[in-house]
C-alpha cells in the first residue's frame, strides 16, 4: 500500500483537525513526522490525505505551543529523524480537544441523521 | 522562558530526513530506488513553501525585506566605489546647496519682511479670476471695492495693504545725490501703520 493514491477519493482535513490527529498519534509514544503522516493515513483507512508540508508546519506550531517536544534521534531503520513526544500540556489539550470533537460530531449526527421535519419537528 | 529559535537548516534537515524515511518505506513496498525517491518528493508537495512558512514564522517580514534591500544596496555600492563616491558627493553638494539657498532666502525674504509681524503676513489672491472683464483678470489683482471691503472688515485681517505698480518698467529715484533706477509701487495709506522697517520707509519715501 502506498501513502497516497490519487485514484481514490480523499478528504482534505478540516481546519484544526490535523493538530488533534497529531496529538492522538503521539499518545502511543514518540514518533517522527513521516511516521505520524503514515499512521494518520493508515488509521483513517486512507481517507485522509495528509499534506506533508502542512504536517511539518503543524508539528512546529505544536512545538512552539509546548504541546509536544522534539529530539533528534535514530529511526528503526537507522536513519536520522526528529522524534516528537507529547508533553503534559499536550496530553491535557488532547483530552480537551477530543471531548470538543466528540460533542461536535454528535451534534452534527443528531441533525444529519434525524428524520424530523426541520421546522415543525414532525417525524 | 526563552528557548533558542530553531534554525532553518534544522527544519530543512528534518524534511530531508522525512524524504529518506518515506523513500525507504516505498522501497519496501516494492518501488525501485529512483521511483521511491521521486514519489516521496512528489508526495511531500511544495517543500520550498513549507521552508518559507517556517522562515517567516515569528518574523516581521517587512523589516526583513528592508534589511535585505539595504544589504543589497550597500553591497552594490561597495562593488563600484567610483559610482558610490559620485553619488555621495552629488547628494552632499545638493543638500549643501539647498541649505545655503534656503538660509539666504529665509533671511532675505521671510525674516526681513518690512512689517511688524512677518509670520502673520498673508498675501491674498483669488482662485478663479473673472476672465475678460477688463483690468481685473489676474489672480492677485483685486478691484478697489474689494480692497475697501477687506479693509473695513476687521475680523480676520488687522490691516490690509494694497499696492499698484507705479509703471510698467522702472522709475527714476535718487538715493542721496545719486540718480538711480528702481521698481516703484504705489501703496495704500495703512502701509506705514503696519510698521514697515526703517529701511523700507526710506526707499519708498
Amino acid at each position: 500500500m502506498t501513502t497516497q493514491d490519487p485514484s481514490r477519493d480523499r478528504l482534505s482535513l478540516l481546519q484544526g483537525t490535523l493538530d488533534l490527529l497529531i496529538l492522538r498519534t503521539l499518545l502511543f509514544g514518540p514518533c517522527h513526522g513521516q511516521g505520524v503522516a503514515r499512521s494518520i493515513q493508515r488509521r483513517s483507512e486512507a481517507v485522509f490525505a495528509v499534506d506533508h508540508g502542512s504536517l511539518y508546519i503543524a508539528l512546529q506550531r505544536l512545538e512552539d505551543k509546548r504541546w509536544i517536544r522534539a529530539r533528534w534521534g535514530v529511526s528503526e531503520n537507522n536513519r536520522k529523524a526528529r522524534f516528537y513526544s507529547l508533553t503534559a500540556k499536550g496530553r491535557e489539550q488532547l483530552t480537551e480537544k477530543t471531548t470538543e470533537w466528540q460533542r461536535l460530531t454528535r451534534a452534527m449526527g443528531l441533525i444529519l441523521d434525524s428524520g424530523e421535519h426541520p421546522i415543525t419537528g414532525e417525524a | 522562558m526563552f528557548r533558542r529559535k530553531r534554525s532553518e537548516e534544522d527544519f530543512a534537515e528534518e524534511i530531508r530526513a522525512h524524504l529518506d524515511l518515506e523513500a525507504d518505506d516505498l522501497r519496501q513496498e516494492g518501488l525501485s530506488s529512483d521511483e521511491a525517491r521521486w514519489k516521496a518528493r512528489r508526495q511531500f508537495g511544495n517543500m520550498r513553501a513549507a521552508e518559507e512558512h517556517f522562515y517567516s514564522k515569528d518574523r516581521w517580514i517587512g523589516l526583513d525585506n528592508i534589511r535585505r534591500d539595504l544589504r543589497f544596496g550597500l553591497r552594490g555600492l561597495r562593488q563600484s566605489p567610483g559610482f558610490a563616491l559620485t553619488a555621495i558627493l552629488t547628494l552632499a553638494l545638493g543638500v549643501g546647496a539647498n541649505t545655503a539657498v534656503f538660509s539666504v532666502m529665509n533671511a532675505v525674504l521671510l525674516r526681513s519682511l518690512p512689517v511688524a509681524n512677518p509670520t502673520r503676513l498673508v498675501y491674498l489672491r483669488t482662485s478663479n479670476p473673472p476672465r475678460g472683464t477688463g483690468t481685473i483678470d489676474w489672480n492677485d489683482t483685486f478691484s478697489y471695492p474689494v480692497y475697501d471691503a477687506l479693509h473695513r472688515q476687521h475680523g480676520t485681517l488687522s490691516e490690509v495693504i494694497a499696492y499698484a505698480p507705479l509703471s510698467g518698467g522702472k522709475v527714476a529715484v535718487r538715493i542721496g545725490a545719486e540718480p538711480e533706477e528702481a521698481e516703484g509701487d504705489m501703496v495704500s495709506g495703512v502701509f506705514r501703520r503696519a510698521k514697515p522697517s526703517s529701511n523700507w520707509t526710506r526707499t519708498c519715501r
